[in-house]
């Protein structure tokens, strides 16, 4: 076996109410590397990536971190571990400014640290400096997705779990934002997404899991799965660029 | 109406409505993070307002002195209310935090009516019949002193909400719980907070509108009416609009009542609740001015 | 699920209750039954509105009230007959319903809560300040007693609270029968389909406002009535009929029987008139009583009686299922 695994999930279940909506889900996350989870609707992708981050309810498995069991700990521990989320849809604060959002984005720091934090990600991203003083909901989807994946990032993660990056956005803006997620593998940085929108998905990928009813039906390197026929006839519904909306 | 008479009621207008704000904002507070409604708001108030007479005349010390210890206890009651009652409801559990809140309203107006009995009492401190006179304006002191105390706090709250890191969590918290999770607020300190502040508000409220009006245990019930009516007005979590509603209201009714009764007055209330909700169901300032 | 022969076997289990008149001596035990006849309606009304609804309506003391009040003035100022002025205590409460329900319905669930509240905080104000129609605190006394021309008996005046207790019965069995007949129709089935999921209800094109609106109407219509017959019987209108106490009454018999069934909570509204007077203790340890219960309540069986008790029955099953699986691997 090679290096130890940045998240190894064992067995896993998880869900909200009685019964588990995750079931029997194993999967090893290396390195730098950015893994993709496809799935119909339902599947439990979204679910899968809230319990990780410890946002709901565990029934059985281990998850390691590291090599740290991690499977008790509440989210703002995992966070200070090195795990950071973006949960689908909008998780910014909308009536504060950009600036007070990257501020809130490093609560978790040390003062000093907090302002370092802040600078090396308005250094990535550009867009933060020319919108320092607009509030969060005066931005487009697009620019509110990258200020939401800064935020993610200002803590320094070593994963990044992302849900759903490119749901309503432009065509460009989505170009960008996969752009955004592909370059931090040059940061360290490991990442697990779950994407509606496939093939946009898997081309930034390096591996891909295939989930459907709460299981894992099949996992792959990226490149093998986005040219599995089966896979293709279900997902990618035969369209040649998008998926269907 | 004489200048100098303009000038009184304005003055008592503002003092009135200075109080009025502490309390909505103390509802709001609680509204903006939680999303719940506090139905036992008006009692805590009165609570507020019977505790410091009751120290005060148990145990002879002055107002100064019984006044923090009151905002004190209800800063604690606040943090036991929310770690007991409301901790462990989720959110959407309305209707059970509203009937939780309303149970607690019984126990606190009935064992008040039980342990005090209803008769009104006046505060005696030590400036309660004093007066400024100004050429020919007179101004009680007693309402200086609650409009000093009230502005004091509110620009405190102001600092804190806006100066602080614990204020901008707990704007965040009011705003996005998902995304103050996502960024590693614990929400629940946080919740405990704006909870002990807002019923800490409320009881400073009592105790500092008992310079002014007579108490009695049944008093938190009038208020009620008047501050749930406030918060619709300005827009349900939205601290802004429960201040600017509640000093309009306060200087409003000093005027109107000059010249109508007090029942008249809350037709007038109720009145421009009903307008607000039905032209904007969001409150008079929307989602502009929210927490 | 549909029951409706449930509904004819209670009443005929109650109907031993129709022979307490000749059985209890005491006016005072009388008066109580009499209230508690009052308290299944405003029950009935509350249970209909917040547990078929899932609207926590806390106006329903304003419907009474305005009923009490209408049949009071009508009755004592301007020589309307009884009956006449019934219906109109019914249709004030209906108009009030309506413009509560208009301005608010449409906004949140937490204005609703805020907005009835303060209608009923409103109207006791009114009463209490609006000297020249209700005289104040002083109240309307003196009104007149029901009489009814019935066939073979003939002319019946309900002067003691022995009589008066089958009319406050009769209207009691009214209001359970209709507001049953409604909870079993269409319509009901509709109010249970708002409660449970409002904006999937919306998009199979039920007109939720309008169902809301009319479950409204009809708890106002049988709880102003109602209003107006409990002034008869106590002979006065005044400002307390206003008492946020029922509020808390009818929360306490709703919640803890169980809102959202509907044998529980009619049973839990003659048990809670009747178990203070026994307990013979005072109105406001009374009321602590009832707070204390209500968060109890809140925090141990959220379902109400009815709810925990089959709660229970659901988990021994479970473990009875689990037990069997064990039993058998």
């Amino acid at each position: 076996m090679a290096a130890t695994p940045v998240l190894s999930i064992q067995n896993w279940a998880c869900g909200y109410l009685d019964e588990p909506i995750v079931k029997d889900f194993s999967f090893d996350l290396e390195p730098g590397k950015i893994a993709c989870i496809v799935g119909s609707n339902g599947a439990g992708k979204s679910t899968l990536l809230r319990s990780l981050f410890g946002m709901i309810k565990r029934f059985s498995g281990e998850l390691r971190f590291f090599d740290q069991p991690i499977e008790n700990m509440p989210a703002p521990r995992r966070m200070a571990m090195g795990m950071s989320f973006v949960p689908q849809g909008r998780c910014n604060f909308p009536y504060l400014t950009v600036e007070e959002n990257m501020e809130l984005a490093t609560y978790t720091l040390p003062k000093a640290e907090a302002a370092i934090a802040v600078q090396a990600q308005v250094e990535k991203f550009d867009i933060l400096e020319r919108k320092w003083k607009d509030r969060a909901s005066n931005l487009s989807g697009g620019e509110q997705q990258i200020v939401e994946m800064a935020m993610a990032l200002a803590v320094s993660p070593r994963l990044l779990l992302i849900d759903e990056p490119s749901l309503g956005l432009s065509p460009k803006m989505r170009t960008d934002v996969f752009a955004k997620i592909k370059s931090l593998a040059d940061d360290d940085i490991s990442v697990i997404m779950v994407e509606q929108n496939v093939r946009g998905g898997l081309n930034i990928s390096d591996v891909a899991v295939v989930m459907d009813l709460g299981r894992k039906i099949m996992e792959g390197s990226a490149s093998e799965i986005l040219n599995d026929p089966r896979i293709s006839s279900v997902f990618l519904g035969g369209a040649p660029k998008e998926q269907a909306p | 109406m004489t200048p100098e008479v303009f000038v009184e009621v304005l003055i008592n207008g503002i003092a009135i409505g200075s109080v009025y704000a502490l309390f909505a904002l103390g509802l709001a507070l609680i509204f903006g993070v939680l999303e719940f409604v506090n139905f036992a708001h008006g009692e805590f108030y009165m609570i507020g307002a019977m505790l410091i007479s009751a120290i005060m005349i148990g145990t002879g010390v002055n107002y100064w002195l019984a006044l923090p210890v009151v905002v004190m206890a209800s800063l604690v009651a606040g943090v036991v209310l929310y770690d007991v009652f409301w901790r462990r409801l989720r959110q959407g559990d309305y209707e059970k935090s509203i009937l939780i809140t309303i149970g607690i309203a019984l126990i606190l107006q009935n064992g008040a009516l039980y342990v005090w009995g209803p008769t009104p009492r006046l505060l005696e401190t030590g400036f309660t019949t004093s007066v400024i006179v100004l050429g020919d304006l007179v101004i009680p002191v007693a309402r200086i002193v609650a409009m000093s105390i009230s502005f004091t706090v509110l620009l405190l709250v102001y600092l804190g909400l806006n100066k602080t890191r614990g204020g901008l969590a707990l704007r965040g918290v009011a705003q996005n719980r998902a995304a103050a999770t996502m960024v590693g607020i614990q929400l629940h300190k946080i919740s405990r907070v704006a909870v002990g502040v807002g019923i800490g508000l409320c009881g400073l409220s009592g105790g500092v509108l008992a310079l002014i009006y007579t108490i009695f245990p049944t008093m938190g019930y009038i208020l009620a009416f008047k501050a749930f009516a406030i918060v619709i007005i300005g827009g349900l979590g939205s601290l802004a609009g429960a201040i600017i509603v509640g000093f309009t209201l306060g200087i409003v009714e000093s005027f109107v009542t000059l010249y109508m009764s007090s029942g008249s007055m809350n037709m007038l209330v109720f009145g421009a609740m009903i307008a607000v909700l039905l032209f904007r169901p969001l409150g008079l300032f929307g989602r502009q001015l929210r927490l | 699920m549909r029951r409706p022969a449930s509904t004819w076997l209670v009443l005929l289990l109650l109907m031993p209750a129709l022979a307490l008149p000749s059985i209890i001596e005491s006016t005072y035990y009388m008066s109580i039954a009499v209230t508690a006849a009052a308290f299944c309606v405003l029950s009935v009304c509350l249970n209909l509105i917040y547990g078929y609804v899932g609207l926590l309506s806390l106006c329903q003391v304003a419907f009474w009230g305005l009923g009490a009040y209408a049949t009071a003035i009508l009755t004592a100022h301007h020589d309307v007959s009884i009956g006449l002025a019934l219906i109109a205590s019914g249709i004030v409460a209906v108009l009030a319903s309506i413009l509560v329900g208009i301005a608010s319905f449409r906004v949140s669930r937490h204005s609703f809560a805020i907005a009835s509240l303060v209608f009923a905080l409103l109207l006791q104000h009114l009463a209490y300040d609006w000297t020249s129609l209700t005289r104040g605190a002083m109240g309307i006394p003196g009104l007149p007693v029901p009489e009814l021309a019935i066939p073979l008996v003939g002319r019946v005046a309900f002067g003691r609270a022995h009589d008066f207790f089958y009319l406050m019965c009769a209207w009691a069995i009214v209001t359970i029968l209709f507001v049953r007949m409604i909870i079993l129709s269409r319509v009901g089935r509709a109010l249970v389909a708002i409660r449970e999921n409002t904006s999937l209800a919306e998009s199979h094109g039920l007109n939720v406002f309008r169902y809301k609106l009319i479950a409204f109407a009809i708890s106002s219509f049988f709880t102003g009535v109602a209003g107006g017959l409990f002034c008869l019987f106590i002979s006065i209108a005044d400002p307390s009929v206003f008492d946020f106490y029922y509020t808390e009454a009818m929360l306490v018999m709703v919640i803890l029987g169980g809102a959202g069934t509907f044998w529980p909570v009619i049973v839990a509204s003659i048990v809670f008139t009747f178990a203070p007077e026994f307990l013979r203790i005072g109105e406001e340890l009374r009321l602590v009583l009832y707070g204390a219960l209500l968060v109890a309540a809140m925090l141990a069986m959220p379902e109400g009686f009815a709810g925990f008790v089959k709660m229970r029955r659901r988990k021994r099953q479970r473990t009875e299922f689990s037990e069997a699986l064990a039993g058998k691997s």
